[in-house]
């Protein structure tokens, strides 16, 4: 926290090396976020360099109050759900429309190489409805609070912990559901 | 072990790697828009791009509409993405036409409270409000003024409207501005992209050093860059017990919930009469 309130000051006063150690600390924090969120590589990649552009452009409106990870977090949920909004306001494919983890392999183009378990993870949170997966995500990796997400999806604190709930039961059966599957194969 | 058993455990062994020769391409792309940001935006030394609009010692009171209405604020930045230009009585003409607040605030104990104000747009003033903010419930009618203590479970009345704040509400905007002038202050402008709104918003910051009986304060007005209508306001210094920390969110011309300002006393309120005549 102290660290990332004297990286922020540095930032601010023009540091490059604190950019890039920001950059460094969270990337892969956030991209996991992302392919969490939209069970899409190539998505998650975009929203995640976007936000880190974003970021370096914003040196003189950043504040150094709060928590850098939960700020970053935060931007990457919203960037994804504006996506989200957009495509479906364009009548394409959504998110939720995606057929699995982008690609298998991960090319000399790919930035994100995902573990095993993420890919499943990925999969599995891909078949909950969309704010369920983002409370769940958002709580177990973002460590946010209930509180922090009700703000995000600007619903009651209620209806949030609902959403955990639900979206933990449904994760926890279909992931389950998948290792017997791999077991029996 | 069952990994599904426990998601937590599966969320934390998901783990996520970086290709470094993408790695560094893309910190290319980020340091590349930062020294772009640098170059186009003098904002690194000093920290904000604030545009100082209004010098205490140089405003007049007598001349403070014209100097409000004169000072446009042109943002001749390279930045296309900026909005080009925005004067503070945007703001204050765009709040003339409201005729209902609702507002979600935040007090200095952390509380969280809710406003519900109905204004006669003509004059500004309110005529009816409803604000619950932690223990206290405040109803105001144009008869009496209610403040229910939910802890006591006990009703002081007052035969009168008494106003939410020292400023008009929906024209609070107006009115703080007007006070910043006549206490020698400064009012100064900053443009913000809003992460969570996606888009530019319009912060304008005012404050008033200490000054006889009145403390420091210092506020900033978060605008929409198109409504021009605040969208939040944040205290940042003040004097002890004034006022509300944050307004967090503010809706305007919203339609009121039926009852939204009846007051029924509580069974068993201790009711505590404040004016003289409606003593019983």
């Amino acid at each position: 926290m102290v660290e990332d309130r004297l990286l922020i000051w540095r930032f601010k006063s023009g540091s490059r090396d604190a950019l890039r150690r920001i950059y460094e600390k969270y990337k892969n924090d956030l991209l996991k976020l992302a392919v969490a969120l939209t069970n899409d590589v190539h998505t998650a990649e975009d929203v995640v360099q976007d936000i880190f552009v974003s970021f370096a452009q914003s040196a003189a409106r950043i504040r150094p109050i709060g928590n850098l990870r939960s700020y970053l977090m935060t931007c990457v949920a919203n960037r994804i759900r504006n996506r989200q909004r957009d495509r479906q306001r364009h009548e394409s494919p959504g998110i939720d429309d995606s057929d699995s983890v982008a690609s298998d392999s991960a090319g000399p183009e790919q930035w994100a190489i995902l573990s095993e378990e993420l890919r499943l993870l990925s999969d599995a949170l891909a078949q909950i409805p969309y704010e369920q997966r983002e409370v769940v995500t958002l709580y177990m990796q973002g460590d946010m609070t209930f509180r922090q997400i009700a703000k995000l999806q600007n619903a009651s604190v209620n209806t949030v912990q609902g959403r955990y709930r639900y979206g933990l039961n449904k994760l926890r059966s279909i992931l389950n559901s998948e290792i017997k599957d791999e077991t029996c194969r | 072990m069952k990994p599904a058993d426990n998601i937590k455990k599966f969320f934390k062994n998901a783990a996520v790697n970086t290709n470094p020769k993408m790695d560094e391409a893309v910190l290319d792309k980020v340091l590349t828009a930062h020294e772009k940001a640098k170059n186009t935006r003098s904002g690194f030394a000093e920290p904000t791009l604030r545009r100082t609009i209004m010098k205490s010692r140089i405003v007049k009171l007598a001349a403070a509409a014209a100097i409000i209405t004169a000072v446009m604020l042109s943002m001749n930045l390279r930045d296309k993405s900026a909005p080009s230009a925005y004067a503070v009585e945007q703001t204050i003409e765009a709040m003339r036409s409201i005729n209902s607040i609702h507002a979600y605030c935040t007090d200095w104990d952390n509380s969280r409270g809710e406003v519900w104000v109905q204004i006669d747009p003509e004059t500004g003033r309110e005529e009816y409000h409803r604000a619950d903010q932690g223990n206290l419930l405040i109803v105001g009618t144009p008869q009496a003024t209610y403040y229910y203590y939910k802890d006591e479970n006990s009703v002081r009345i007052r035969n009168e409207y008494v106003p939410t704040s020292e400023v008009r509400f929906s024209r609070f905007f107006e009115d703080s501005v007007r006070w910043v002038q006549q206490h020698h202050g400064e009012l100064s402008v900053d443009f913000q992209l809003d992460e969570e709104l996606q888009k530019e918003v319009i912060l304008v910051h005012g404050s008033i050093p200490t000054q006889g009986d009145i403390e420091e304060k210092e506020f900033i007005v978060r605008v929409d860059s198109q409504t021009k209508l605040p969208i939040s306001l944040e205290v940042i210094k003040c004097g002890p017990g004034e006022g509300v920390k944050s307004v967090d969110r503010i809706e305007y011309n919203v339609t009121m919930p039926e009852g939204i300002f009846e007051f029924q006393i509580p069974d068993g309120a201790k009711v505590i009469y404040e004016n003289k005549d409606e003593r019983g």
